[in-house]
């Protein structure tokens, strides 16, 4: 108690409020959110540490000005009168500087904001637009809640075989990105990709009329970001203004998401482990070597093998082919663009370590369809003594009690030997879950994650295979 | 109500540095791992001071490059055996903290060599690993080899003398030596890793190599070298009943487990200790030779009498597949997790393993019967007393 | 390998045959600053390095030395080794070495070679002395409680004005300012041997300048100017060095 009403006098307090800034991507919300629920400012940065970028080192500048000339006021109200009331009102505004210099750290953001970042933006967007525009390449749009990353990743890979294609890398679907990306273009591209991230309605229409594309394919629909949007609906709205724009130009759907199938327009594309279109799959098994599948539509036949792990892979990478084969790639090149898929970094990434236990790195998987296909992947590997670990997933508004006790019965019905749990507000759902269907395995608590990563190389053997799911960041700790 | 678990590292030895990880990874970091412990981190600094602070627990303590004047600030403790063993920090607030069991953590002289074994048998405190005995027995190559060849159990020929007897007159042993077959191994008798010794082919360099090994100890041993030389090494845990694990043989260009490689070139990322690309497991040594080596494992493992954990290291000549044991260590670097590993065993079922297997000894030792009630003290010059 | 000098255990390398080349390290170094040079003079020439006391493998002097100890201790080591010394080299420490073991006539060999040697920069006194006063005033400030939290980082400050290895010298730091101390000029003037210098260009540590000196202090010296090298002149330019010392040697 005292310690955390101290730490807010450490001279590291200013730079925490500037990092949580920072790392909630400067949205005043998220950053006053974060605020009421921080007990200890000395320890905010756990996972990241605060990158010295332009911004940063102004608000840092800013944020030390204010605070020296509030403690001067202080001082100089205590110093100057000689009446009690005066000198008292020094003393409580030098106590409350720190409180109010979390609320006037915000003000240099809105100047930033509205008088330079404002106008800048919509000067460069405006450009961007006419050069996407004049650009002769097929843009292909993807929008959905979660696997945007990975779909994006299997269309670039199966797609370089027979085109030139270029794409914005991770964390560059917003405007700004999407301008540094355009800036960057050679200009001979036959295919560009683009991701569309979406927050609040209608950031999904703007960036349509930003990249203007021609194909569109949504990855499917859920919970992801319910804190922000408040109802599922809201999010499908929102993810399918990349339908309306499209009209009747071609969209692959996710067949796989309910919500995403549900808003389906007759004539759309739906993909699944089934197949796509007039495509059939068949007889597709994965394990830790990878996914292959046959696909089959009248006299073509493709054998496709790829590195990327589990069946839930299979629906993308058929959606893939069929966007590949329309564009006009040969056989060949489609087999070798699918065998050229592999595990992208922290999406159901495996590794080996020394002693011949296998991490499968899931940490940026953090939606529940995500979540269900993973465990649905574990459920098929026998002869291994499995390790779950997972802090819960994040922003799952009033549907998180529901969705993290679906996780626990999942775990069961898949008969994981061990599941490690991050104590906060959401695992003890899982748990409760766990423990309706009479769980048989062992649950496994550690205080926060990092002990979890220290403790599991002492907890597992050779053979064993141990699956991270999700990483919260530091906001959500 | 968790165990109060004291894990002692350090020490005055050679291997300090080793020790600090071996203590660290695997041993406090299973323990903690495991959730059943509250671990203390007992250090002896390089002078012999005792230290204990649970920011110890972390091994980036021990890297912190203001790593001694943080120490310095550090409250020495106290030990007190009463009824067990109690570390006190003294002082206006004395603190007070009882050990269920101790985990010595030290390699070599002081540590590994039973001293330590023989205060915490003296404190009446439950320990993991070899008791004072075995410790003692293993730590000395020469008492080791007299020991296993009484039972038969087939050892590498030799010549030993100390540091006086070969001052008095060289000749005598160099006579001696040359009834061995050359090239020979020089190496002092108790020191635990493979500093100063040396594989030596002529008269110079074998006078030489003397000289250093008698600068590190004052008992040297001379013996064959075994050539097409097979290298192997066997960790085994338990008490009455021994536990194996995978025979190992290291891939180093010398066959020889050399002092950087066994210990820095591994482990630094979780787990290791032993880097697994110096080493295969399990070794490929056929079937015979494999049950050979178990064999003289175990019986060795027995006939030293020891018990919890230890490591037995074997020579074989590669052309005859003759098998000679070489020498065993009772607290392996970083307790061999690795190898452990892929016979199935993690390193917190290792270490929980460990500290029951110290509870079962402690309790087998406490029924045995050491003291008896006499009248000597009564009668002795009792007549004098009386009057 | 590892031999007993004066009660130190002192690790060393023997490799190749033919004339003997010793090679001496500078400070903070080990014998494994020679690695590149060994390959190309071994087919000819047998060389011996020795990591010096308190470097390396070999174990650090129990006391504060000095230059001429150094110099006692490599000339029992040649003694052991039972060798007759062709040419010595020394790099940086292992250069003063060589010039004071040589001009002391503590140490012998035909010809010698000194590489980046230190011994004979033109110091700056005054600097040295003020920072010194300044650093024991710093040092009497700070030992006031409050002022205690501040002590490491006005240490460091202050010695790195300095000097920068020092800081670094741990429990030899007697016996680096015992060396940084003495100045070699007279005993370069004394040195009689035929001589050869490499110096890097771009050498900051001691500098090129020094370099010209010395060679004006031995007599008939001759120096050589390795062009876009730095202090680590042999392991930045491992063949034009063993070229050099070739072309000397024989």
């Amino acid at each position: 108690m005292i310690r955390s009403f101290l730490s807010r006098y450490h001279p590291r307090y200013i730079r925490s409020l500037v990092y949580m800034l920072q790392a909630s991507e400067y949205d005043v919300r998220d950053y006053l959110k974060w605020y009421h629920r921080t007990k200890d400012f000395t320890h905010v940065e756990r996972r990241k540490s605060l990158v010295k970028t332009g911004k940063v080192l102004l608000l840092l500048g800013m944020a030390w000005i204010v605070l020296l000339l509030l403690y001067g006021a202080a001082i100089f109200l205590w110093w100057q009168s000689d009446a009690l009331f005066a000198s008292l009102l020094g003393l409580i505004l030098l106590l409350l500087t720190p409180f109010l210099l979390a609320y006037l750290i915000v003000i240099p953001l809105g100047i930033i904001r509205f008088f330079i970042q404002l106008p800048v933006e919509y000067f460069l967007l405006r450009r961007t637009q006419q050069e996407l525009a004049t650009h002769k390449a097929v843009k292909i749009a993807i929008a959905g809640s979660f696997g945007k990353t990975s779909m994006r990743e299997i269309l670039k890979t199966v797609l370089s075989q027979g085109k030139k294609v270029a794409a914005p890398p991770e964390s560059f679907n917003t405007p700004l990105g999407i301008r540094k990306f355009v800036n960057g273009l050679a200009g001979n591209e036959e295919v560009l990709i683009f991701e569309l991230g979406e927050y609040y309605p209608g950031d999904v229409a703007a960036l349509c009329r930003l990249v203007n594309p021609q194909w569109g394919v949504i990855t499917g629909v859920n919970e992801a970001h319910l804190e922000k949007f408040k109802s599922v609906d809201a999010a499908a709205k929102t993810i399918f203004e990349l339908a309306d724009w499209l009209g009747a130009q071609p969209l692959y759907i996710n067949g796989e998401s309910n919500l995403a199938q549900k808003n389906a327009r007759p004539g759309d594309l739906i993909y699944s482990r089934s197949g796509v279109g007039e495509w059939k799959v068949e007889d597709a098994k994965s394990d830790l070597t990878g996914t292959s599948f046959v696909l089959i539509k009248g006299n073509t036949t493709f054998q496709l093998h790829s590195g990327l792990l589990g069946l839930h892979q299979v629906g993308p990478l058929a959606a893939a082919v069929d966007i590949a084969s329309r564009l006009g790639l040969s056989a060949q090149e489609i087999e070798r663009g699918v065998a050229a898929t592999k595990p992208f970094a922290h999406r159901l990434e495996p590794r080996t370590d020394q002693s011949g236990a296998v991490t499968l790195d899931d940490s940026y998987n953090g939606n529940p369809d995500g979540v269900k296909a993973v465990i649905e992947f574990l459920a098929s590997l026998k002869d291994h003594r499995r390790f779950y670990v997972t802090p819960g997933l994040v922003e799952m508004g009033r549907r998180s009690e529901a969705i993290h006790r679906e996780i626990g019965k999942q775990l069961a019905a898949a008969h994981i030997e061990k599941v490690v749990l991050i104590k906060n507000s959401v695992t003890s759902w899982v748990a409760e879950g766990l423990r309706e269907v009479h769980y048989d395995g062992e649950i496994i608590w550690f205080d926060d994650g990092l002990s979890a990563f220290a403790a599991l190389p002492h907890l597992t053997v050779k053979g064993d295979i141990v699956l991270l799911q999700n990483d919260w960041p530091d906001q959500y700790a | 109500m968790k165990k109060t678990i004291a894990v002692i590292f350090g020490g005055r030895s050679a291997e300090h540095d080793v020790s600090i990880i071996t203590a660290h990874t695997p041993i406090i970091e299973s323990l903690l791992a495991s959730g059943q412990f509250d671990v203390w981190p007992v250090y002896i600094a390089k002078d012999g001071s005792w230290y204990a602070d649970k920011q110890m627990n972390d091994l980036e303590f021990f890297k912190h490059p203001d790593f001694e004047s943080r120490l310095l600030r550090q409250k020495k403790v106290q030990l007190l055996f009463d009824r067990g063993l109690k570390i006190i920090w003294p002082g206006m607030m004395q603190k007070t903290v009882h050990i269920d069991v101790a985990f010595p953590a030290m390699h070599g002289t002081f540590g590994e060599d039973g001293s330590l074994m023989g205060l915490l048998r003296m404190a009446g405190v439950p320990f993991v690993g070899c008791d004072l005995f075995a410790s003692a027995v293993s730590m000395d190559k020469m008492l080791t080899k007299h020991v296993l060849a009484a039972e038969g159990i087939p050892v590498v020929p030799y010549v030993w003398f100390t540091k006086y007897d070969w001052e008095k007159d060289k000749k005598i042993w160099l006579e001696k030596i040359t009834a061995l077959q050359r090239p020979l191994f020089v190496k002092p008798v108790h020191l635990g890793s493979s500093i100063a010794i040396a594989k030596v082919k002529n008269d110079t360099e074998l006078e030489n190599a003397i000289e250093v090994a008698f600068h590190y100890d004052d008992k040297v041993l001379v013996e064959e070298s075994v050539e097409n030389l097979i290298e192997v090494t066997l960790p085994i845990i338990g008490n009455d009943e021994p536990q194996l694990a995978a025979i190992e043989k290291p891939r180093s260009k010398t066959g020889f487990f050399d002092y950087t490689e066994k210990y820095l070139s591994g482990g630094k990322k979780g787990g290791g200790g032993v880097n697994n690309e110096y080493s295969e497991i399990p070794a490929n040594i056929g079937e015979d030779l494999t049950k050979l080596v178990l064999d003289l494992g175990k019986k060795t493992y027995l006939t030293l009498g020891c018990s919890g954990i230890a490591r037995v290291d074997f020579l074989i000549d590669g052309s005859s597949h003759r098998v000679y044991v070489n020498e065993v260590n009772t607290l392996p670097g970083s307790l061999y997790v690795h190898n452990w590993k892929r016979a199935g065993v993690s390193g917190v079922e290792l270490v929980t393993k460990l500290v029951t297997l110290a509870e079962e000894r402690f309790k087998s030792q406490q029924e045995t019967i050491y003291t008896f009630s006499s009248d000597i003290l009564s009668k002795s010059g009792g007549s004098k007393m009386g009057e | 390998m590892k031999m007993i000098v004066q009660n130190l255990a002192i690790e060393y390398r023997d490799e190749g045959s033919g004339p003997v080349l010793l090679f001496l390290h500078g400070w903070k170094d080990s014998l494994h600053t020679f690695d590149l040079l060994v390959p190309l003079l071994s087919a000819d020439y047998r060389i011996i390095r020795l990591d010096l006391p308190g470097f390396g493998e070999s174990e650090a002097p129990r006391t504060a030395w000095h230059v001429d100890d150094y110099a006692e201790c490599v000339a029992e080591c040649i003694k052991k080794l039972g060798i007759n010394v062709g040419v010595i080299v020394g790099h940086s420490l292992g250069g003063r070495i060589v010039l004071k073991g040589i001009a002391a006539n503590i140490l012998d060999a035909q010809k010698i070679i000194l590489i980046a040697s230190a011994g004979i920069a033109e110091r700056n006194t005054f600097r040295i002395l003020f920072f010194r006063v300044l650093a024991k005033i710093g040092r009497l400030a700070t030992a006031v409680p409050p002022f205690g939290f501040f002590r490491e980082l006005l240490r460091k400050r202050l010695y790195g004005g300095l000097e920068s290895d020092y800081l670094s010298a741990g429990p030899l730091k007697e016996t680096f300012l015992n060396i940084i101390n003495e100045d070699l000029s007279a005993s370069a003037k004394m040195v009689t041997k035929p001589a050869l210098l490499i110096w890097g260009s771009e050498d900051t540590q001691t500098p090129l300048q020094d370099g010209k000196r010395l060679a004006t202090f031995i007599p008939g010296a001759a120096l050589e100017v390795i062009p876009g090298s730095g202090h680590f002149v042999h392991q930045e330019k491992p063949a034009e060095v063993a070229g050099l010392i070739r072309k000397f040697a024989s």
